[in-house]
C-alpha cells in the first residue's frame, strides 16, 4: 500500500507542480497582455468622437434581435429603451418564443400592434411563425414583433435573423439593459476592418443587481447587496477584464456572450444560424463561425471591446445560479466535443491551438481536476499518511493566488472604467475576494461537476430560469 | 429682450452667452431640451429661442415641436446645427423654426440674424 | 508539411508530454546492456543499486528501501546498501512522525516547495500593493478631476473675454502667459483653445490663432507632432490642424501611410484641413485599404469644416478598390450626377462589391439612363448584385421596366428576389399596383402571399 501511495504521490506531485506552473504562467501572461491591450484601447478611444458615427450616412445597418420568453414584467420598458438607442440606422425585432404568460398581450397593447401580411422566408429553419406584427404608431416604425411557437433561444434568434434586412445582427437578451452608445462601439470594429473581415464583436457584461433602474435605463450603479451576485461581480470582472481581453487581442476568443453580440449576418446565415441542439448556443455559434472562416481559408477577426456595454440581472438564489452554471458546463462540453477537430490543429491557427486548449483545460477540466484533487486528499487522509504541512502550504498557495488574481482584476477595473464610485464598495469587493475562494468557489466547482454528470446522463434542457425582476423598478404606466 | 439659449456643449454655450450679453440681451441658459421646456412653460416673457438640434434627453426638434405645438407660441426660433444635416434642418423648418446658423458660427452674423428676427417679430 | 500530418504530430506530442509529466524518470532510464551468463548476478546487484539510488534521490523512500534490501540480500558484504538502508529508515521514521527540518517535513522535492513559497509571497505582496493603489487612487484622480474642471471653466471664461473684447487686453495676455508656465495648465488651456476653434469662425477665430502663436503654443504642438510616441504625434497633428498652423506638414505627409490606424487618420484629417487645395492627393497614392471608418471621418471633415469638394470622379479609376467605393459613396452623398459616364464603366468592374455599390448609387441618384445597361448585366450577375439591380430599378420607378420586373418575378425561384421585384412593380404607380392586384388571384409560385406582403403598407 505504501508503494502504491508513493508512486501515486509522485505522479500527483509532478502533475500538481506542472499544472501550477502552467496555470500561474498562463494567468500572468493573460494578465499582462490584457493590461497592454486595455491601455492601447483607452488611448485610442481618446481620439474617437462617436458622434461622428451617428450622424454620417455611411454607417452599416443593424438588426437588433431580442428573443423573449415570459418577460411580461419588464418587456415594455426594455423595448422602449432599445428603440431609443443612440444610432441612426437600425431596427428592433422582438421574438416572442411561445411565452406562457402575458408577454404577447402586453407588447401588442403597449405598442398598438397589428398583424401584417408578412411573407416569412424560413432561410434558417425554425419553429412555426404564428404572426408578424407592426405598430400602427409611426413612432414605433423601427419595431417588429414576431410571435412563434416555442423553440428555445437559438430558434428565436434564427427567426429574427430570417426577417432581418440589414447587414449586421445584434443578439441581445431582452431583459438586459444596453448602454445608449453600445451600438456605436460595437459597430466601429466592423467599419475598421482591413484585409481581415470582422465577423463578430462583443463587449463586457456588467451586473445590474441592486442598481437603480428607471424606464429601462441604469440611473445609479450600486454593488449588489446579496452574497451570490456580489461574488459573481468578481467572477465577471476577472473573466472579462483579464482573460477575454487577452484572448481578444490574440484573436483566440471562443465566446461572445449571448447577452450582447454583434455579427455579420451573411456569415451567420452561411454557417447555418444558431444551433438549436445545444444549450450553449452563443459559444457554439462563435466556434462554428471561426471554423467556417478557417475552412474557407479566409482571414477574419473577432473583436472584443472592453467597454461595459450591457447590464444584466444575474441569479441571486442558489437554485437558479446552480441551474445556470450547470447549463454553462453542459454548453461548454457540447461545444468542445462537437468541435474536437480544433484541438491542437494548426489549420485553425491560434484559435485552434491555444484558444481551444485553454478552454478545454481551464474551463472544462479545471473543476474536475480540483474535485479529483479533493478526493485524493480525502483518500490520503483515510488510507495513507499525508504530509499535512505540505497540504497546508498548498492550500495557502491556492488561496493567496486566488485572492491576488481578484485584486488584480479590481485594479484593472479601477484603471479603466471604474463603475463603482464609492470607496466602500471597493472594500466590500475586496472582502468578497477574501471570502470567495472558501465559500463561493467550491460551489461553482460542485455545479460544474453536476453539469458534467448531467451531460453524461444526456440532459439537454435549459431548466427554469426564474426572474426576480429588477429592483427599484420604476416603470412607466 | 430675453433670449433662451439651449445648448449642451459648455464652450459653445459660454461663447453664445457672452456675445449676446454684450449685445444687450438678457440671457437664460439651459443644457438640455427637457429643462428648456420647463423654463419656457413657466417664464412667459422669453422673446427668442436659440437652440442646438442634437441634445440629450429631448432633441432640438422635439423642443421646437413643443413650443409651436403644445405652447402654441409664436416666438422666433433659431437653430444651431452642424453642416451636412439638410434633412434635419428641413424637418425643423417644417416644425416651425424661423432661421438657422451652422456651427462653427460667426458671432457677428448670429447677432445680426437675431436682431433682424426680433424686429420682424415686433411688427 | 501537410497540415493534417502536423496536427497528428501535435496530438501525439501532447500525449507524450502528459506521460512525461508523470514519469520523467522513464526518459532517463538506461536500457540494460547485453548480459553475460557469468555477470548476471553482478548486473542484477548493480541494477538494484542503480534503482535504489534513483528512488533515494527522488525521495521515494519505501521503494528505495526495498531496492537496497534486495541488493543487500544479493551482496551481504557490501557496505553501501547497508549505509543507505540506515539512512532510509531514519527518513521514513522522521516523516511519519511529522518532525524534522523544513525540507524533510514536506517530503517533496525542494524545488516544488520553493516555487510554492515564491508564488505565495509574490501574490501577497502584489495583492497588498494593488489594494492600496485602488483605494487611494480614487482620491488622487478625483482631486485632479476637480482641479481640471475648475481650470477648464476659468480658462473658458478668460478666453471668451479676451476674444470678444474690442481691444487686446494686455492683462489677460499676461495671465495666459503665466498659465503656460505649468505643464498641466498649459495642456488644459490648449484643449480649451482647440474646442473654441471648432465653435467659432470669423474674426474671433483669427484672434485665437494669433494668441496661440503668441503664447508659443505652436512650438509645443510642433514638438508633439515630431515626437516618437504615436498618441503624442496624433495629438500634435490635431492641434496644428485645428489652429491652421503649417510648421510640421512634412511629418504629416510622412504619416499618411503609417501602420497605426489612428495616426494615419489624424494625418489624413490634418492634411485635409491644412491643404484644402490638394488635400486629397494622398488618395491617389494610397495602397492600403481605405477603411469605412476612415472614409467616414474624411466625410465628416469635409462637411464639418466646409472643405471644397475635390474631384471624386477621377478616383473612380483608382486601382485601390476601397478608394473607388469611397468615391461612389461621396458621389451619392453629394449628388454628383455628372459622374455618370465613369460610373457606367464600373458596371463591368472586376470586383462584385464595386459593381454592387455602383448599381446602388445609380438607383439613389435616379440615373435612368443606366436602366438598359442594368437589364443587360442582370443575367450574369451575382445574387447580391441582382438584388441591388432590382432595388435600384425600384427607386427609379420607370414604367419601361415593368415587363422586365414581371419576368424576374416569374422566372426567379428565390423568394427574396421575387419580393423585391414585386416591391419594385408596386412602386410604378397605378400600372404597377394594378398588375400586382391581378396577380392576387393566382396560386402560381406563392404570388398571392408575396403580393399581399408587398401591398401591406405597414411593412417598411
Amino acid at each position: 500500500m505504501d508503494v502504491f501511495f508513493d508512486i501515486l504521490a509522485y505522479i500527483v506531485n509532478n502533475f500538481v507542480f506542472g499544472l501550477t506552473v502552467i496555470i500561474f504562467t498562463t494567468y500572468l501572461i493573460l494578465g499582462i497582455v490584457s493590461a497592454m491591450a486595455l491601455r492601447t484601447y483607452l488611448r485610442k478611444n481618446s481620439f474617437i468622437d462617436y458622434n461622428n458615427i451617428i450622424l454620417a450616412p455611411l454607417t452599416p445597418s443593424i438588426s437588433i434581435i431580442a428573443p423573449a420568453f415570459n418577460e411580461e414584467k419588464s418587456i415594455v420598458d426594455n423595448i422602449r429603451a432599445l428603440l431609443a438607442l443612440y444610432y441612426n440606422n437600425f431596427e428592433v425585432t422582438v421574438v416572442n418564443d411561445g411565452s406562457t404568460d402575458n408577454t404577447f398581450k402586453t407588447v401588442i397593447e403597449a405598442f398598438d400592434m397589428e398583424r401584417v401580411n408578412y411573407f416569412f422566408d424560413y432561410r434558417i429553419p425554425c419553429e412555426r411563425i404564428r404572426g408578424v406584427y407592426k405598430s400602427r404608431n409611426r413612432s414605433f416604425k423601427k419595431l417588429t414583433f414576431i410571435d412563434k411557437v416555442n423553440g428555445g433561444k437559438a430558434d428565436a434568434l434564427n427567426a429574427g435573423i430570417n426577417i432581418s434586412k440589414n447587414q449586421l445582427i445584434c443578439s441581445i437578451d431582452v431583459d438586459s439593459i444596453m448602454e445608449p452608445d453600445a451600438l456605436l462601439k460595437l459597430v466601429k470594429p466592423f467599419m475598421e476592418e482591413t484585409h481581415k473581415k470582422v465577423i463578430g464583436t462583443g463587449g463586457v457584461i456588467r451586473i445590474a443587481n441592486s442598481c437603480q433602474i428607471e424606464n429601462g435605463q441604469i440611473k445609479k450603479i450600486h454593488l449588489p447587496e446579496k452574497f451570490l451576485p456580489r461574488a459573481q461581480v468578481l467572477e465577471y470582472t476577472r473573466a472579462f477584464l483579464m482573460a477575454r481581453m487577452a484572448w481578444g487581442k490574440l484573436n483566440g476568443l471562443l465566446l461572445i456572450s449571448g447577452a450582447l453580440g454583434m455579427f455579420d449576418k451573411e456569415t451567420v446565415i452561411k454557417c447555418g444560424g444558431y444551433s438549436t441542439s445545444t444549450v450553449g448556443e452563443d459559444m457554439e455559434l462563435v466556434v462554428r463561425m471561426r471554423r467556417y472562416m478557417a475552412e474557407q481559408k479566409k482571414k477574419y477577426q473577432i473583436i472584443y471591446i472592453p467597454d461595459p456595454l450591457v447590464w444584466t440581472e444575474v441569479p441571486s438564489t442558489y437554485k437558479v445560479l446552480g441551474r445556470q452554471r450547470n447549463r454553462w458546463t453542459r454548453g461548454t462540453m457540447e461545444t468542445l466535443f462537437r468541435h474536437k477537430v480544433l484541438f491542437m490543429n494548426p489549420k485553425y491557427g491560434i484559435f485552434g491551438m491555444l484558444g481551444y486548449t485553454y478552454w478545454l483545460i481551464f474551463e472544462w477540466m479545471a473543476p474536475i481536476v480540483e474535485f479529483l484533487g479533493l478526493i485524493y486528499f480525502i483518500l490520503l487522509l483515510i488510507f495513507g499518511h499525508p504530509n499535512l504541512y505540505f497540504f497546508l502550504l498548498l492550500f495557502v498557495f491556492v488561496y493567496t493566488f486566488a485572492v491576488a488574481l481578484s485584486t488584480w482584476a479590481l485594479l484593472f477595473e479601477e484603471m479603466t472604467f471604474h463603475k463603482y464610485e464609492k470607496r466602500r464598495e471597493v472594500l466590500k469587493l475586496f472582502l468578497m475576494a477574501l471570502i470567495e475562494p472558501i465559500f463561493y468557489h467550491p460551489l461553482s466547482v460542485y455545479w460544474a461537476i453536476r453539469g458534467n454528470i448531467d451531460y453524461m446522463r444526456g440532459v439537454r434542457t435549459w431548466g427554469n430560469m426564474e426572474r426576480e425582476g429588477f429592483k427599484n423598478h420604476k416603470g412607466s404606466k | 429682450m430675453k433670449i433662451l439659449i439651449c445648448e449642451d456643449d459648455t464652450m459653445t454655450l459660454k461663447a453664445l452667452e457672452h456675445k449676446l450679453k454684450k449685445e444687450g440681451y438678457d440671457i437664460i441658459t439651459s443644457q438640455d431640451g427637457k429643462s428648456a421646456c420647463d423654463i419656457i412653460s413657466t417664464q412667459k416673457d422669453i422673446d427668442l429661442l436659440l437652440t442646438d438640434l442634437h441634445m440629450p434627453k429631448l432633441s432640438g426638434l422635439e423642443l421646437i415641436n413643443f413650443v409651436r405645438g403644445e405652447l402654441k407660441s409664436n416666438m422666433p426660433i433659431i437653430m444651431l446645427t452642424r453642416v451636412g444635416l439638410e434633412e434635419t434642418v428641413l424637418h425643423a423648418f417644417e416644425l416651425g423654426a424661423d432661421d438657422y446658423v451652422t456651427k462653427p458660427f460667426n458671432p457677428d452674423e448670429l447677432a445680426l440674424r437675431i436682431k433682424r428676427l426680433l424686429i420682424k417679430n415686433k411688427q | 508539411m501537410n497540415k493534417n500530418a502536423v496536427h497528428q504530430r501535435l496530438i501525439l506530442f501532447c500525449f507524450i508530454f502528459v506521460i512525461y509529466f508523470c514519469f520523467p524518470s522513464t526518459i532517463f532510464a538506461e536500457l540494460p546492456s547485453s548480459n553475460h551468463e557469468a555477470s548476471i548476478r553482478e548486473t542484477t546487484y548493480e541494477k538494484k543499486i542503480l534503482w535504489g539510488e534513483r528512488f533515494y534521490s527522488l525521495n521515494l523512500n519505501s521503494l528505495a528501501l526495498k531496492e537496497f534490501e534486495k541488493a543487500h540480500k544479493i551482496n551481504p558484504g557490501a557496505y553501501f546498501p547497508q549505509f543507505r538502508i540506515v539512512q532510509l529508515k531514519s527518513r521514513l521514521h522522521q516523516s511519519s512522525n511529522y518532525i524534522g527540518s523544513v525540507e524533510l517535513d514536506f517530503n517533496k522535492p525542494g524545488v516544488l516547495i520553493s516555487a510554492l513559497i515564491f508564488v505565495i509571497l509574490f501574490s501577497f505582496v502584489s495583492m497588498v500593493l494593488a489594494l492600496f493603489f485602488v483605494l487611494f487612487n480614487r482620491d488622487r484622480t478625483s482631486k485632479l478631476e476637480k482641479k481640471t474642471q475648475f481650470l477648464k471653466e476659468e480658462y473658458q471664461t478668460m478666453l471668451i473675454n479676451y476674444l470678444f473684447s474690442k481691444e487686446i487686453n494686455q492683462e489677460l495676455v499676461q495671465s495666459f502667459k503665466m498659465v503656460t508656465a505649468s505643464t498641466l495648465n498649459r495642456k488644459i488651456l490648449i484643449n480649451q483653445m482647440i474646442d473654441l476653434s471648432i465653435t467659432l469662425t470669423g474674426e474671433e477665430k483669427h484672434r485665437l490663432k494669433l494668441l496661440y502663436i503668441d503664447l508659443k503654443l505652436d512650438k509645443d504642438s510642433c514638438k508633439k507632432a515630431r515626437g516618437r510616441k504615436w498618441h503624442v504625434k496624433a495629438k500634435g497633428f490635431r492641434e496644428l490642424a485645428f489652429m491652421n498652423i503649417h510648421i510640421a506638414d512634412d511629418e504629416i505627409i510622412r504619416c499618411l501611410s503609417s501602420r497605426n490606424d489612428i495616426l494615419r487618420m489624424e494625418a489624413q484629417f490634418a492634411m485635409i484641413r491644412l491643404n484644402p487645395d490638394n488635400s486629397f492627393t494622398f488618395l491617389d497614392v494610397l495602397e492600403k485599404k481605405f477603411t469605412l471608418w476612415e472614409q467616414l471621418n474624411v466625410y465628416e471633415t469635409i462637411t464639418f469644416h466646409q472643405i471644397e469638394l475635390p474631384d471624386f470622379e477621377h478616383l473612380l479609376y483608382s486601382k485601390n478598390n476601397s478608394i473607388v467605393l469611397f468615391a461612389l459613396r461621396m458621389i451619392k452623398v453629394f449628388k454628383l450626377n455628372k459622374a455618370f459616364n465613369s460610373m457606367l464603366d464600373l458596371l463591368s468592374h472586376h470586383d462584385p462589391e464595386v459593381r454592387n455599390l455602383t448599381i446602388q448609387v445609380m438607383g439613389n441618384l435616379n440615373m435612368v439612363e443606366s436602366l438598359p445597361y442594368m437589364k443587360k448585366i442582370y443575367k450574369s450577375e451575382t445574387y447580391e448584385n441582382c438584388f441591388a439591380i432590382i432595388q435600384s430599378i425600384a427607386s427609379m420607378r420607370d414604367e419601361s421596366m415593368l415587363n422586365f420586373l414581371k419576368l424576374v418575378l416569374d422566372k426567379e425561384d428565390d423568394v427574396q428576389l421575387q419580393i423585391e421585384a414585386a416591391i419594385a412593380i408596386n412602386k410604378i404607380v397605378d400600372k404597377g399596383t394594378d398588375t400586382l392586384n391581378q396577380l392576387l388571384n393566382s396560386d402560381y409560385k406563392n404570388y398571392k402571399i408575396i403580393v399581399k406582403h408587398v401591398l401591406d403598407k405597414r411593412i417598411n
